[in-house]
């Protein structure tokens, strides 16, 4: 039986793949470009949809629920609402101010003492126990809130609703925009790739049929077209990283030196890491694989 | 020794190596009303030069494709080297495409090689080592007297050296079988001689080969078997 080698050798390969990127012409650029934009949306809507992620949830981890605790309770029901409040799910840390201390700090807030006319309408304190509950994660704010208003002995409870589903659905459209957008680009990719790969083998009809015929593997045959796509992916998702990088040093530096923006620049950081760009390399590929298997479906001969 | 089945014989599992090829009560159609092959059972025996004839449309060049695995047949089976022929074995398929050669009227040669890169890329794409593909293909060029043109382009080549090319790409890896679709189709009468003898030199070399044609001339100039297509039914002539 002849000799078969499984996959093809580079002598094999690399003019091959030479050959057919100089066939693609300037459709190679084309693909490139699309893989490109497509992948710098991406990262820019990524790393506007992090940034915001880390606002919401650093704002959320400051969002406290404060409840106010029923002022007839026992020492023990206390408690026994201290232990229940601390094994709530998704609490992160509780701080129980008694109507005693809470009393003084208002006094205190007020710059009056408790002899003065102010607060002497008050017979005895007004004020019941109050307890300041952070959360673990922003998602679980509300249903905390839900379940310490649950409890018995809690009178009311209150935290920044509105605030926080405002800033989270902010979040929400940012993420989903990014998605939407990134993946009708990837369809417009694939399909622009696949199109050029498609006519690249239409031009190889015959040297496929020559390759086929002298005993070529489908391996052999379609292995330089992989690795053409994977090529024009691989650059799309370098290019995007090299203008994506470039754009936020300049939009960095530009926030750096707008006043009203300082703190900003100074806290957020914009820059597109060497992470991102593998990954946006990595996604490019995968693109370009993805067109080619879709491209061969549909042109590559098969006996009949 | 007769090469032909008549239609109809069921066929007996071939043993040993005397057979090459085989069509065993194989039907084609292309979706008309009749079928281009009917029925057709035919045994290549090793060693033997056989000419294919038939008009155009007769149904030669597919049986030939059905040969070499570029057809399959809507009935009957093809055995290459006794073994049974599914052209969706790619793996399979390629192992026996290796132990054949073929060549076409349209001599298939790519424009933007040279003609020692044209006979080359049949070992190429197999994985020969360099040194090897080099040294093949040197020998192949001497057998069809090409050597002069290695790194001469197709396009500068008359019709009779570009089909010598094609017959050396189709010899470069040492196939056991020579299927040659109307060699001579598209070269005027003195160049279709010269293929004619220089396909029947490689035969003495020990190459089976089945060569396809229309022109009957051809087939008295060498006495060989003749195979003859006629309305989709295989007849076989008596030696001219």
């Amino acid at each position: 039986m002849a000799n078969l080698s499984p996959f093809p050798t580079l002598d094999f390969l690399i003019p091959e793949v030479r050959r057919s990127l100089w066939r693609g012409g300037w459709l190679n650029g084309a693909a490139v470009i699309a893989v490109a934009v497509t992948l710098f949306i991406f990262g820019w809507g990524w790393q506007v949809s992090q940034l915001l992620g880390t606002g919401v949830e650093s704002l959320g981890n400051r969002l406290e629920i404060t409840a106010y605790v029923s002022s007839n309770l026992s020492a023990t029901q206390v408690a026994a609402l201290k232990e229940q409040l601390a094994a709530l799910p998704g609490v992160a840390d509780f701080t129980w101010i008694d109507r005693d201390r809470a009393w003084a700090e208002l006094q205190a807030d007020l710059g009056l003492k408790s002899e003065q006319s102010g607060l002497q309408l008050f017979d005895t304190n007004p004020l019941s126990d109050e307890v300041k509950i952070r959360a673990q994660s922003l998602e679980q704010v509300a249903s905390l809130a839900h379940q310490i208003a649950q409890k018995e002995g809690i009178e009311s409870v209150q935290y920044l609703e509105r605030a926080l589903a405002g800033l989270q659905s902010v979040q929400r459209v940012v993420r989903g925009v990014t998605l939407i957008l990134v993946l009708l680009l990837s369809l417009t990719v694939v399909a622009l790739v696949s199109a050029i790969l498609r006519l690249i083998i239409l031009v190889r009809q015959a040297e496929i049929e020559i390759m086929t015929l002298v005993g070529a593997t489908q391996t052999w045959i379609y292995t330089p077209l992989f690795i053409q796509a994977a090529s024009l992916g691989g650059g799309g998702g370098l290019l995007a990283w090299i203008v994506g990088w470039g754009s936020s040093q300049q939009l960095q530096q530009w926030l750096a030196q707008q006043t009203s923006f300082r703190a900003f620049a100074s806290n957020a950081s914009l820059e597109w890491s060497a992470g991102l760009g593998i990954f946006l390399i990595v996604v490019g590929v995968i693109l370009g694989l993805v067109s080619t298997r879709l491209a061969l479906q549909t042109t590559a001969p098969m006996p009949k | 020794m007769t090469a032909v089945t008549p239609v109809g014989t069921p066929c007996e599992p071939t043993s040993g190596g005397a057979i090459i090829a085989e069509l065993c009560q194989v039907t084609k159609s292309f979706g008309g009303s009749l079928p281009c092959l009917h029925r057709v059972s035919l045994q290549l025996r090793r060693g033997e030069f056989y000419f294919l004839t038939g008009a155009s449309g007769s149904g030669k060049s597919t049986l030939l494709k059905l040969l070499c695995g570029q057809l399959q047949p809507d009935q009957g089976t093809v055995r290459l080297f006794g073994e049974e022929v599914n052209p969706q074995q790619d793996w399979r398929m390629a192992q026996l495409r290796q132990r054949m050669g073929v060549i076409f009227q349209d001599f298939k040669l790519l424009g933007d090689r040279s003609v020692a890169e044209n006979v080359a890329f049949a070992l190429l794409v197999r994985g020969t080592p360099k040194a090897e593909i080099q040294q093949r293909v040197q020998t192949a060029l001497k057998l069809v007297s090409l050597s002069h043109k290695a790194s001469a382009y197709p396009q500068s080549l008359s019709g009779g050296e570009q089909q010598r090319v094609s017959i050396a790409r189709a010899i470069v890896g040492g196939p056991e079988l020579l299927l040659a679709d109307e060699p001579t189709g598209n070269l005027d009468p003195q160049t279709s001689q010269q293929i004619l003898a220089l396909l029947h030199r490689l035969h003495q070399r020990g190459l089976t080969v089945l060569f396809t044609t229309h022109d009957l001339a051809l087939t008295r100039l060498v006495s060989h078997r003749i195979l003859h297509l006629h309305h989709g039914k295989l007849e076989s002539l008596p030696y001219p």
